[in-house]
């Protein structure tokens, strides 16, 4: 199921912003500070929300650790007053399937921990903690179209800087045990431009585990038939089998193969989900670029993800096109949309969308799509 | 600010930009591919984009550019050709009315200029006709007795010649004349090239271009 809309509203630097009409590839161009990280972070707090791990993964992205985090750093101008608002809608496969969840929307505010003990709930184990007196934590205020009313629970930073969920509500426990309140396609991975070997190779192991390895074989085909296996090897290591006498490893390929290994390996282990990459040019040599977007098209296809991904230069977004434009991809043309980020007068963030089409016309005639 | 100046073709691109020049709003051009690209005294940029007409807009194609805004400290101007009445709806009041209503529908952002005055018929080569100096109207004489020859020709089976139009009028114009090196390096570099900045040619004081000035010197400031 295919995320149709994002809504923002005073998170991070984003007074206020609205997606439109999102593809399954999704590519966000703006210049600096226009708010295109914010929304990756948005969208993976969004889809993570009954998780409360998420806060932790995107401050460990921002190089916040816990010695410097604060609650209050999500909220737009650092005002704890206000509230942050969440919501997506999505667009469902088959509209007259029932338990399809056609919206899914939360509102965050700040609250100071109440004076009891509470309960907490973290995966299966539930434990008591003692109250920290004036923490700060984070209300949910979180409803779907599955959910008759909307539930509340709230985020808390403990004494060990660990993030749990606190059920004040007796909905709260059903909506974390029950998985179908969110759709199974839930799962969203925040990317960047670094490669983590070890992880890297973790999740190939997983794949290869859950022998939903011969997808992801397939894409690195496209870009190099020579890739007869990706085999590891104890220590981390990953070695790509080209056909010569040994072994290759990976990273002795070209930078485009090494990061759409990283990316297509996300993408496989997301399967059904959301794919969020930041800044997904960068490091890369333009000529990489194309390798990167073909198979990006072909691994989103095929492990039905939807991708989201920034850029603050015009190359990726030239590329994108000149890959579009090639007549091999053009069933790939109505998978595409990208979105020019303008922080307008009033510090909101108005998005404007192109399709393949106007994409194309754009390049051809060289007008600047980030403004 | 982001201005955008949308026009038709190469030759209305130079056009703008030199008229642009000429109003001291910029001094300096740089081609950025098809676009040309400058900055005003008052640091606003702008960028003189090609588009191939007004097919762009109905078709949709300018669509994510114009519905930016002034919110968005982004100013679009379109100058296209009004044309003439005919099987393509053009002339200056259906061409006007079609466009704005595209803008209407669709809730765009732009003021618009059409080609040759803003309240006449025609093209970019009919306000260009009406540019060339006194002293070099006689070579359009000459051009019209041409015309005028070819109308009254047939062929064997008794068919009309093509009556040549004002686009080969402007070049066969340009072509009469004596360039000097420096342009024919330019003209080898960019063909269709008009040299509107050599005032021996073109007479950008004429009162037919006042329209358009008055534009461009209005919305840039």
């Amino acid at each position: 199921m295919l995320m149709d809309s994002f809504e923002v509203e005073n998170f991070r630097s984003l007074k206020h912003l609205k997606l439109e009409k999102l593809a399954r590839v999704n590519l966000l161009v703006g210049k600096n500070n226009s708010g295109k990280t914010s929304v990756l972070e948005g969208m993976y707090a969004l889809r993570n929300i009954r998780h409360g791990e998420w806060l932790k993964s995107i401050e460990k992205e921002r190089g916040i650790g816990k010695e410097t985090g604060d609650f209050r750093q999500l909220f737009y101008g650092f005002d704890g007053s206000i509230n942050v608002h969440l919501a997506a809608t999505y667009a469902p496969i088959d509209k007259t399937t029932q338990g399809d969840a056609p919206f899914l929307d939360a509102i965050l505010s700040l609250v100071r921990s109440p004076a009891a003990d509470w309960s907490v709930r973290r995966g299966n184990e539930h434990t008591t903690k003692r109250s920290t007196a004036n923490a700060l934590g984070i209300a949910v205020k979180l409803s779907n179209s599955l959910i008759p009313q909307p539930i509340l629970f709230d985020l808390r930073r403990a004494d060990d800087s660990d993030m749990f969920f606190i059920s004040i509500s007796p909905d709260a426990e059903i909506f974390l045990n029950n998985p179908v309140l969110l759709p199974r396609h839930q799962g969203t991975e925040l990317i960047t431009t670094s490669i983590d070997r070890l992880l890297l190779s973790q999740k190939l192991e997983g794949l290869k585990i859950s022998k939903q390895e011969e997808p992801l074989l397939r894409v690195m085909q496209q870009i190099d038939p020579r890739i007869k296996r990706i085999e590891l090897v104890s220590g981390g290591q990953i070695y790509l089998d080209v056909g010569f006498t040994s072994l290759t490893l990976l990273n002795l390929m070209g930078e485009g193969i090494q990061r759409l290994l990283d990316v297509a390996t996300a993408i496989a282990q997301m399967a059904g989900g959301v794919v969020l990459i930041d800044e997904i040019d960068n490091g890369l040599h333009y000529s990489a670029l194309r390798i990167l977007w073909k198979g990006i098209l072909q691994a989103a296809r095929e492990y039905d993800v939807q991708i989201v991904a920034t850029t603050h230069s015009a190359e990726a977004l030239r590329h994108l096109t000149w890959v579009l434009n090639e007549e091999e991809n053009a069933s790939y043309r109505d998978d595409v949309a990208a979105y020019t980020l303008i922080r307008a007068k009033d510090d909101t963030v108005r998005s404007y969308r192109y399709n393949y089409e106007q994409l194309e016309f754009a390049m051809e005639h060289d007008i600047e799509v980030r403004n | 600010m982001k201005i955008n100046v949308f026009v038709e073709g190469q030759e209305d691109q130079e056009l703008v930009a030199y008229l642009l020049t000429r109003l001291g709003k910029v001094t300096a051009w740089q081609e950025a591919g098809k676009a040309f690209k400058g900055t005003t005294a008052a640091g606003h940029e702008v960028s003189l984009n090609i588009t191939n007409g007004w097919g762009s807009l109905v078709s949709g194609n300018l669509f994510p550019e114009l519905s930016q805004s002034a919110e968005d400290e982004v100013m679009n101007l379109v100058v296209y050709d009004a044309d003439r009445p005919g099987p393509q709806q053009g002339g200056t009041v259906e061409r006007r009315t079609q466009l704005l209503k595209i803008q209407q529908d669709n809730n765009l952002f732009f003021e618009l200029f059409l080609l040759p005055t803003d309240a006449q018929d025609g093209q970019l080569e009919d306000l260009l006709q009406l540019l060339i100096p006194e002293v070099h109207q006689q070579v359009t004489d000459c051009f019209s007795s041409y015309e005028a020859c070819v109308r009254q020709l047939r062929m064997p089976d008794g068919t009309a010649y093509n009556t040549p139009v004002a686009k080969s009028r402007i070049f066969a114009y340009l072509e009469t004349l004596p360039l000097v090196p420096e342009e024919e390096k330019r003209l080898d570099k960019k063909r269709n090239t008009k040299f509107f900045d050599n005032p021996s040619y073109w007479n950008l004081e004429a009162p037919a271009v006042q329209p358009l000035r008055a534009f461009l010197d209005f919305h840039i400031q």
